[in-house]
């Protein structure tokens, strides 16, 4: 049945004005405007009829292989984007983005020479092309973005997550801005709001640092009392005093790429500290090893001393032998260097013979051998030991008796301090590698003579100890079994 | 050579399981056989039976105790400054506070881990190879309990379960299981002698300020790992007050009359062993800091509270 045209024109902009009203939110069903025409249902059963028709459009026009792109050979799709739909809106704007790299309006990505990071900042480009002004779909976006941002290599760049505000929609009259104190508590979008709070909990976990940028947008775009400024604050101000109590900070991208001898570089920095330390990397003889290590380890041996340890190595007595401590564990951050430790057993400790020093004359010895004073070579008086007849009209102060407290302040540290020094010989050097055979640690000892020229007298033993780094057990090795027929009388249930 | 006995310090969990939420603090100590060639003693096979306590009508061992504080309190009072136990710390520059030179020392610590909710982390303490220090080790998992499922929604937020462990101090009773406040008087600085592993430790100071007000008073502590002792100096003003590890907005100073407990708590999420070698915990008074309030001058805490005035 036809409506003549007047009643349809009437019919529709009704309808138009209802739609706000009479979006679909059953359950998590949410419309998505595209392009004024294309109308996609974002809901868990779906035919995916237009998305398959967008992926064709993309596929037609694919790259040449002259392109500078490393992002093709992108990670798969993270476990995190369970909706098969938000993993192939991403596509679709990846794909979109990599044809316009290499056009004009990349003037402004000049200084951003990662092309991951590029991609990245293209695609959110162009969903704000498409989207316009009003956004819609936002919240979509974000939230996928947010879960792929270790594809691109940007956790780190505080820049990203600033570009991710531009994503909510500007302007005054969206009904998003909590300017007033009061009036704040009655205001809707709390949806909006609790979604930046989570773009700044992500910049906390990844370890971005915090711009005037980030808070100057959240408080235009959100107002002054709402969530996500107030977390804003937060993170600027406890970001500072946090990362202060770490010696060696290291950002989150910084730390993927390192390559495992720089994480054992760091990891010894971290072990031995000084800054004067001499680091070194020694080949090791591989026929004589009786292992074959994987891609990702350690094949040669890096070594640190600082020059209070080399020292020390050369006071050493060659008759006592010198020990190299089992492989033991270290972390550093999320990754485990494995070290070696180059130490003696301790000795009884000798008197400092050198730190005696030739002394000429003191006061008490001159007084006692010439009996005269020491300043002015004066005899002293007989009956009261002064210098001078007339000083007993002056008055006189015993400064023997000790009238301040310094003789009685105790001091507790340095009694416990040098306890372990009996038990616990001194360190000579520090090393690391992967290899569990003593052949490895021939290189060491060889490279190591170079510097330290008392090695080559002295005998060196390999003293394997089980570290419980390495040999510890998941679960605890005194439980008991529930299932256990003996279980309660064991517990002394009866 | 090595010793048959050990003492050790276990965390209790799934051991004995309770039907109540109540917390379950760890085993005391207990003699447990170490064995042969295994010079570190980590793995014990066999454990002496639990005694569970005597239930008595008139609890007389705990009379007999508070009439030993009682006793003590009363000399205190009387007695000239110079020997008054309170007023000593003015005149002293270090107070050790827990050394750990014999194995008696370990009864005053007990441990958690996440056994208590459902997790698989297990922790231990004792008294090192060298019988001067303490050890702390165990393995953290992240493994998530049974109790805590994950929602079949896709759209549902799935957060990541990270394990811990701590050990924390016994509080001091004194008179009919009146809790008695540890003394941060008189000094500026928390000093510690420790052999870490390389992870981030918490160390954690109590404050009771009554009516179930409790505040935890935190500051990490990067350890270095390796064969070196380290020395780690925490001022007062650098703790940070937090509510259930959540750092708080509004910082108010310490209460030094108030503080329970101490505690080094484990929680940066990797799975692994870990281990913590502590020689001594001592205060020490720096005047390179100041002595009261903290360091943490908020500007923006009149837009952060709530009314915004």
């Amino acid at each position: 049945m036809q409506l003549p045209k007047a009643c349809e024109a009437v019919c529709c902009k009704f309808f138009r004005l209802l739609q706000p009203l009479c979006k679909p939110i059953v359950g998590n069903k949410v419309l998505v405007q595209h392009n004024g025409a294309q109308v996609f249902k974002r809901s868990i059963n779906t035919t995916q009829v237009t998305w398959q028709r967008l992926q064709k459009e993309s596929t037609e026009n694919e790259i040449d292989d002259e392109s500078e792109i490393v992002a093709k050979d992108l990670e798969p799709i993270d476990s995190s984007l369970d909706i098969e739909e938000d993993a192939s809106l991403l596509e679709h704007y990846i794909n979109k983005a990599k044809h316009d790299l290499g056009s004009f309006e990349d003037i402004e990505y000049m200084d951003v020479f990662d092309p991951n990071k590029k991609l990245y900042y293209k695609m959110v480009d162009l969903w704000l092309k498409e989207a316009g002004e009003t956004r819609r779909g936002h919240r979509e976006f974000i939230v996928t973005v947010m879960h792929a941002m270790s594809r691109f290599n940007v956790e780190s760049d505080i820049s990203a997550y600033t570009k991710l505000l531009d994503c909510f929609p500007q302007g005054e009259h969206t009904g998003l801005k909590r300017d007033h104190w009061f009036l704040a508590a009655f205001k809707d979008k709390i949806a909006d709001h609790l979604l930046g709070d989570k773009l700044i909990r992500l910049i906390a976990e990844n370890g971005a640092i915090p711009n005037e940028e980030l808070h100057n947008k959240t408080t235009d775009l959100f107002g002054k009392f709402s969530p996500t400024t107030f977390a804003a604050r937060s993170i600027l101000f406890w970001y500072g005093r946090l990362v202060s109590f770490n010696k060696y900070p290291m950002s989150v991208s910084d730390f993927k790429q390192l390559s495992p001898i720089e994480v054992a570089f760091y990891g010894l920095r971290q072990i031995n500290p000084g800054l004067d330390g001499n680091y070194q990397c020694f080949p090791v003889d591989k026929t004589k090893c009786t292992e074959i290590l994987d891609a990702g380890k350690i094949d040669s041996i890096i070594s640190v001393q600082t020059p209070e340890q080399q020292t020390l190595l050369a006071k050493h007595d060659p008759m006592v032998p010198i020990f190299i401590e089992g492989p033991n564990l270290c972390y550093f951050r999320e990754k485990t260097v494995q070290y070696y430790v180059m130490r003696t057993d301790p000795r009884n400790k000798e008197p400092d013979t050198a730190s005696k020093s030739h002394i000429l004359a003191t006061k008490d010895w001159w007084t006692d051998f010439y009996k005269t004073d020491w300043k002015t070579d004066k005899k002293f008086q007989k009956d009261s030991g002064k210098l001078y007849s007339s000083e007993w009209l002056f008055p006189t102060i015993h400064c023997d008796k000790n009238l301040s407290s310094k003789s009685e302040i105790e001091r507790d540290i340095c009694q416990i301090e040098k306890d372990t020094e009996a038990v616990e010989g001194p360190v000579y050097a520090i090393a690391c590698t992967d290899y569990n055979s003593p052949a490895a640690l021939q290189g060491w000892i060889k490279g190591l003579v170079q510097t330290n020229k008392k090695l080559a007298l002295c005998s060196v033993v390999f003293r394997e100890e089980k570290s419980f780094m390495l040999n510890a057990p998941t679960t605890d090795p005194t439980e008991i079994d529930i299932h256990d027929p003996n279980f309660l009388e064991d517990a002394g249930f009866q | 050579m090595a010793n048959p006995l050990v003492w050790v310090l276990h965390s209790a969990g799934r051991r004995f399981p309770s039907l109540t939420a109540a917390r379950r603090i760890s085993t005391g100590l207990r003699l447990m056989q170490n064995d042969e060639g295994d010079e570190s003693g980590i793995t014990v096979k066999k454990e002496t039976p639990h005694k569970p306590p005597q239930r008595l009508a008139i609890h007389w061992p705990k009379f007999r105790q508070s009439w030993k504080h009682i006793q003590f309190d009363i000399k205190n009072r009387f007695s000239p400054m110079k020997k008054q136990q309170h007023l000593k710390r003015l005149t002293k520059e270090d107070h050790v506070v827990y050394y750990f030179r014999n194995p008696d020392d370990l009864r005053y610590w007990y441990l958690m881990t996440d056994e208590d909710i459902g997790g698989y982390s297990w922790s231990e303490l004792r008294q090192s190879k060298n019988e001067m220090t303490a050890l702390f080790r165990g393995y953290l998992s992240n493994r998530r309990p049974r109790d805590r499922l994950l929602s079949e929604d896709p759209l549902a937020e799935r957060p990541r379960f990270s394990g811990f462990a701590f050990m924390e101090t016994k509080p001091f009773i004194t008179v009919l299981d009146k809790v008695e406040f540890m003394s941060f008087i008189g000094f500026n600085v928390i000093k510690l002698r420790i052999r870490g592993d390389g992870r981030k430790y918490m160390l954690e100071a109590h404050c009771d300020l009554g009516l179930g007000y409790n505040l935890m008073y935190t500051a990490p502590v990067h350890t270095n790992g390796g064969p070196l002792w380290q020395e780690v100096k925490i001022p007062y003003c650098k703790l940070i007050a937090s509510k259930k590890s959540g750092l708080l907005s509004k910082q108010s100073p310490m209460d030094l009359h108030k503080m329970t407990n101490f505690r080094f708590l484990l929680n940066d999420g990797i799975e692994g062993p870990f281990q913590l070698e502590i020689d001594y915990i001592a205060f020490e008074r720096d005047y390179n800091f100041p002595f009261e309030d903290n360091d943490y001058y908020d500007p923006w805490l009149p837009i952060n509270s709530n009314s915004g005035g």
